[in-house]
């Protein structure tokens, strides 16, 4: 089972919206798309209202990509985070690092 | 269909050619038979000549009688003077030879017997002398049957011999019995409602038909439809005419019914068709035995090759070896062969490999767990503590760890982590974690300490952006002070007087993620009998088949109705749990709990 990441572009902003599990077997799919994105957008928004878990490979995947912001002086925001999903960041400490709207 | 009609258009016309064909040879033999007799009627009118100047009427008579020895179709010759031209004094003479019809005896009228014979009168012999003009000339009579010596149905031909001033002086007749040749023509009457006509240079028509009743003596002009038709109607029938002009005249017209040539044909048709079917069949046959020996048979030789191969042997090559696609598929399949075995060989030699792999890394997941203290009870000496651990590693080797060791005599430090991700390289990542952690920790530092150290060396050369959460407490055995510090990880468990919470901890952010992160520590006090129960995500995330996660309410409910159990009892409890709640789903990460139970004070 794969994600699906649905994505509008304007000139202000990327969003992706992805719906699905980010989990071990998907994620790689995630970070591929999300690396690329920099390439082409200053401002990368994750829209997660269809996400309903993240595991530590997910976790990786949106380290990765905050990292990939930083270095590409980009910004890169989460936002519609459910609560379960905001549970495992706050317990994982990733609601600090993540630029969750 | 267009064969058969093909067939039939060739038919007709063979037909038709063999028709002719017939009646051209009746005409040959016909015409034949009139030139013998045209020979004959001169020959004796010659020796008429020779009688009457050699004054020998035994000549003419012997030559005659001789004559008739050997003729077969001439029933009678003679010759026959005009009055007073053989003697001054004798007004008939002549001499005649011919076969007696009814004793079939050769009969001399010399030219005594002629004396009295008033031919002069007769009426063949007026015919032919009102006729006969020139000489060399042959003329013939009408058909007429002979009433007065042979009985014959016949014709004569005559020729005449002239004086200077070219008066006649004699005639010689030749007696042509035209019943044979009547008979002949009737063996070439192509069908049953056919008949042929001979006619005489008279014009008068000798009609021939299986019997001899119907020899007509008619006249052409006297005929109701034209003789020189190709064809014509006669008494509502179509008739179809053959015909062939001879010497002196002669005609010979063969009439066909064209319906009879059809019906004759149609009935051909139909043995002909037996025939063309039973060919066909013939030919079926002839070209099954053909496909047999040349499709068949290789066909079924390639099957038996190939069932051979399919049985595993793929050395066998294909023997047949011909230029069609029989033998295409055999080249074709030969190529086949080698490739597969080629491919099977490839395929078994990544096999192997991948057993290798396969073996190597159930070999790391041995050492990764061998890396972690596993001999239970621990610490046998310290009643003040009991601790109980397991790791139970998924299919695919993770990163899960946990670890406890002494700091000093009293302080006692226990970690529980989780690397991001899993495979080799989070096993990799593992290693160097723990060592990190517990090298740091025995030099004395505090749990915070440890992590602010720890994070920033895994954050060096980190590319992969992997991570690991993970809590780490110290507990002092004498005073049951805990110090503890969460990079991330999953809050513990712990039990009070009653029952577990879930301990109140602020989390830092995971080990290796970030640079230069400060993480807090907290402290607590813990009583006797207090207990600590850690856990990683492997236990929370579990999965069942629909996909639902074991989750924190799930473990907090299993531990709280298990209060009593002794720390390595209540892990396999919660194990237990697990394997129900999952209900036969693989377990897709580590499952990895630690207990601690404090004792003392």
């Amino acid at each position: 089972m794969s994600i699906i990441i649905n994505k509008t572009k304007t000139d202000e902003k990327t969003v992706f919206a992805i719906e699905g599990k980010l989990d071990t077997t998907n994620s790689a799919q995630l970070q591929d798309e999300l690396i690329a994105a920099f390439d082409e957008t200053k401002h990368l928004e994750l829209d997660f209202a269809k996400i309903a878990y993240v595991s530590s490979t997910g976790l990786r995947v949106l380290l990765l990509g905050e990292k990939t912001a930083k270095k590409k002086e980009a910004e890169m925001t989460i936002i519609n985070v459910s609560s379960e999903v905001m549970e495992i960041f706050d317990l994982t400490g990733f609601s600090d690092i993540l630029n969750i709207v | 269909m267009f064969y058969s009609t093909l067939v039939i258009r060739n038919y007709k016309s063979m037909r038709l050619e063999s028709l002719i064909e017939s009646v051209n040879f009746e005409t040959e033999k016909v015409n034949k038979v009139i030139a013998e007799i045209k020979r004959s009627a001169l020959f004796f009118a010659s020796n008429a000549l020779i009688s009457l100047e050699g004054e020998s009427k035994s000549f003419g008579e012997k030559t005659a009688y001789e004559f008739m020895k050997t003729s077969k179709v001439i029933v009678g010759v003679g010759f026959w003077y005009e009055p007073y031209r053989f003697e001054p004094q004798t007004k008939l003479a002549g001499c005649y030879a011919f076969i007696n019809q009814k004793t079939k005896e050769i009969e001399l009228e010399d030219f005594e017997y002629t004396k009295t014979y008033d031919y002069l009168t007769s009426d063949w012999y007026t015919q032919i002398a009102d006729i006969l003009k020139n000489p060399y000339e042959v003329v013939w009579t009408r058909p007429y049957i002979d009433d007065s010596g042979t009985f014959a149905y016949m014709v004569t031909a005559s020729a005449g011999v002239f004086d200077e001033d070219n008066t006649l002086i004699a005639l010689s007749t030749v007696d042509w019995d035209i019943n044979e040749i009547i008979e002949e023509l009737n063996a070439i009457k192509p069908t049953t409602g056919s008949f042929v006509i001979l006619s005489a240079p008279s014009k008068d028509l000798i009609i021939s038909n299986t019997s001899a009743a119907n020899r007509q003596k008619t006249a052409i002009s006297e005929l109701s439809w034209d003789i020189y038709a190709d064809s014509f109607e006669l008494d509502g029938v179509n008739y179809m005419a053959l015909r062939r002009i001879m010497d002196n005249g002669w005609m010979l017209s063969v009439q066909i019914p064209t319906k009879e040539i059809f019906a004759e044909m149609e009935s051909q048709m139909e043995i002909f068709s037996i025939i063309l079917i039973s060919f066909a069949v013939i030919i079926l046959f002839c070209v099954r035995v053909f496909i047999s020996i040349l499709v068949i048979k290789p066909i079924e030789r390639l099957a038996l090759d190939i069932a051979e191969v399919g049985n595993g042997n793929l050395d066998k090559q294909i023997q047949v070896k011909s230029n069609d696609e029989v033998g295409l598929l055999a080249a074709t399949f030969n190529k086949m062969t080698v490739n597969l075995k080629s491919s099977i060989e490839q395929i078994a030699k990544e096999h192997a490999e991948r057993e290798r792999i396969g073996a190597e890394l159930e070999i790391a997941t041995q050492i990764q767990t061998s890396m972690l203290p596993s001999v239970f009870p621990k610490f046998a000496n310290h009643k003040d503590f009991d601790i109980y651990a397991s790791m139970l590693p998924a299919k695919e080797i993770g990163g899960d760890f946990y670890d406890f060791f002494f700091i000093d005599a009293n302080i006692l430090a226990v970690v529980i982590a989780d690397v991001s991700g899993k495979g080799i390289p989070s096993a990799l990542f593992m290693t160097v974690a723990k060592t990190l952690i517990k090298n740091n920790a025995q030099s004395g530092k505090s749990p915070k300490e440890v992590f602010d150290i720890v994070n920033n060396l895994l954050c060096e050369n980190n590319e992969a952006a992997m991570f690991v959460t993970a809590f780490m407490g110290y507990l002092d055995v004498k005073s049951g002070k805990f110090i503890f510090v969460n990079a991330g990880h999953n809050p513990p468990l712990l039990r009070g007087k009653e029952k577990y919470d879930y301990l109140k901890v602020k989390s830092g952010f995971v080990l290796g993620g970030m640079k230069d992160i400060s993480y807090s520590q907290d402290e607590i006090s813990l009583h006797s009998q207090d207990e600590l129960f850690l856990y990683t995500d492997g236990v929370t995330e579990a999965m069942n088949n629909e996909s639902r996660l074991f989750g924190e309410k799930r473990l907090h409910t299993t531990v709280n109705n298990n209060l009593n159990l002794a720390p390595k009892e209540l892990t396999e409890t919660v194990k237990q749990e697990i394997d129900k709640f999952a209900d036969g789903a693989q377990q897709a990460d580590d499952i990895t709990m630690l207990v601690l139970r404090y004792k003392g004070k």
